[in-house]
């Protein structure tokens, strides 16, 4: 479904992602894990079709993603309904007067009558805990309330592909669990970016790893690779330090977390 | 010491060109800097170029317009004009690639404060906007509307108008924290 063949993106002087190769079939739940700056947002905004590898391609059920292709409008309107991107910080996402709007703004896109786009945003309001919201101005929601307008936005043109950078980092406990629960009953191809190894495992099966320098350094069963030190530390993913413990005066070094 | 002396040279150079009204002047003293800068010409030309090509074209053409339906002379002045904006636009550019701002003011604590400020903005705001404007793109699955485009536009301007409110409020109490002022 999703293909991307060496490919390889830099930001001015600065190499982000290095001949990057993987396939993502339909249905597959993976969660790409790096440190910060790794280059997974990028990753994602390529899949995205919003910026463009200076080398190597990117094919979507078969098609290469181009600019020029996505200058034809009717490609353009079947991509953008079919792999839809969940953005880290929320704010970028909500622009319409109310989340209402916000909700129904996919749809009448779409062309669809009214009743119905009322009757689905009232559905995925709802669904997502948010219909007390629906005459609301999305910038006064909290972050968590952010989110799900977002992802209410996203859903309700039913895409195939759901997009998601780092779905949890602006929110509190009790959201980032609901959201958990949430994405696990999804019956879609989901990509994930995280650097949060405590949650990776949650969010899906196969785990894509990149290294500091934007080179995928680990491609497959993402338990395995949570057991693995060596490629752990190779990730920058977890970190050895001085550890006390509460009166013994001993310190040694600690590896969070410890899934051995 | 090199940035100051280039901040001196660049103030002094504004304070003339903003002055001086001849045209010979300003060939000489745009050749010079050109040659100065020979090796990022093309680089600080274009930056120059983009930044002033749709001001400099409203005001020479609405110029041009007034003095032909008056009958009055225009080329001087819009020579001038033109020249004027270009080298002081060009004379930036040159000042910005050359000079680390933060060792150029660092004579005063107020002036490093609002560079601080200024820059960290700047930055955030450049990559948030990025993000805005991607994300409008991502959502667009059809013809753009003027409707959506004007939401847009409301919505980028109130979020950076908040975001500047809160995030001057945080920056300030960060730099009071570390010393900067006191009051």
């Amino acid at each position: 479904m999703i293909e991307l063949n060496n490919v390889c993106f830099r930001y001015n002087e600065k190499e982000v992602l290095k001949d990057i190769s993987l396939n993502v079939k339909e249905g597959e739940k993976v969660v790409i894990l790096g440190i910060n700056g790794s280059g997974k947002s990028t990753l994602l905004k390529i899949i995205n079709g919003l910026i463009f590898p200076q080398k190597g391609k990117y094919l979507y059920k078969g098609e290469e993603i181009t600019k020029k292709k996505l200058k034809e409008s009717s490609f353009n309107k079947k991509f953008r309904k079919e792999v839809v991107l969940l953005f880290q910080n929320p704010d970028s996402m909500l622009f319409n007067p109310t989340v209402y709007d916000e909700i129904a703004f996919g749809l009448r896109q779409l062309g669809e009558d009214e009743k119905n786009i009322d009757e689905k945003v009232k559905h995925w309001a709802d669904k997502l805990g948010i219909y007390h919201l629906l005459d609301k101005e999305p910038f006064n929601l909290s972050g968590g309330e952010k989110q799900k307008v977002c992802l209410a936005s996203l859903l309700i043109i039913e895409p195939e592909v759901l997009l998601l950078d780092e779905p949890t980092s602006n929110l509190d406990p009790g959201s980032t669990g609901w959201l958990i629960d949430f994405l696990y009953e999804l019956d879609k191809t989901i990509i994930t970016t995280t650097h949060n190894l405590s949650l990776s495992l949650e969010l899906g099966n196969r785990g894509i790893v990149l290294s500091e320098e934007g080179k995928i350094i680990y491609d497959g069963n993402l338990e395995e690779f949570l057991k693995n030190k060596k490629k752990l530390i190779e990730a920058n993913l977890i970190h050895t330090h001085k550890h006390r413990h509460k009166n013994i005066e001993h310190s040694h070094y600690h590896i969070h977390p410890d899934y051995d | 010491m090199k940035d100051k002396i280039f901040l001196v040279f660049y103030i002094f150079s504004v304070l003339i060109l903003t002055n001086v009204h001849n045209i010979h002047f300003f060939l000489i003293f745009l050749s010079i800097l050109i040659l100065f800068s020979v090796k990022d010409f093309l680089f600080i030309l274009k930056k120059t170029v983009v930044s002033l090509l749709f001001f400099n074209a409203v005001v020479s053409i609405t110029y041009v317009f007034i003095s032909v339906l008056r009958n009055e002379d225009w080329i001087d002045f819009i020579t001038l004009f033109n020249l004027r904006v270009f080298s002081l636009t060009y004379l930036t550019f040159f000042f910005l690639k050359n000079v680390n701002l933060f060792k150029a003011f660092s004579f005063s604590k107020t002036a490093m404060f609002l560079l601080t400020l200024s820059y960290s903005q700047i930055n955030n705001y450049i990559k948030v906007f990025n993000d805005f404007k991607l994300a409008y793109r991502s959502r667009l699955i059809s013809k753009e509307k003027k409707e959506n485009r004007y939401n847009f536009i409301k919505s980028v301007s109130g979020y950076f108008l908040r975001k500047s409110v809160s995030s001057s409020y945080e920056k300030t109490q960060a730099l009071k924290s570390r010393g900067f002022f006191n009051d």
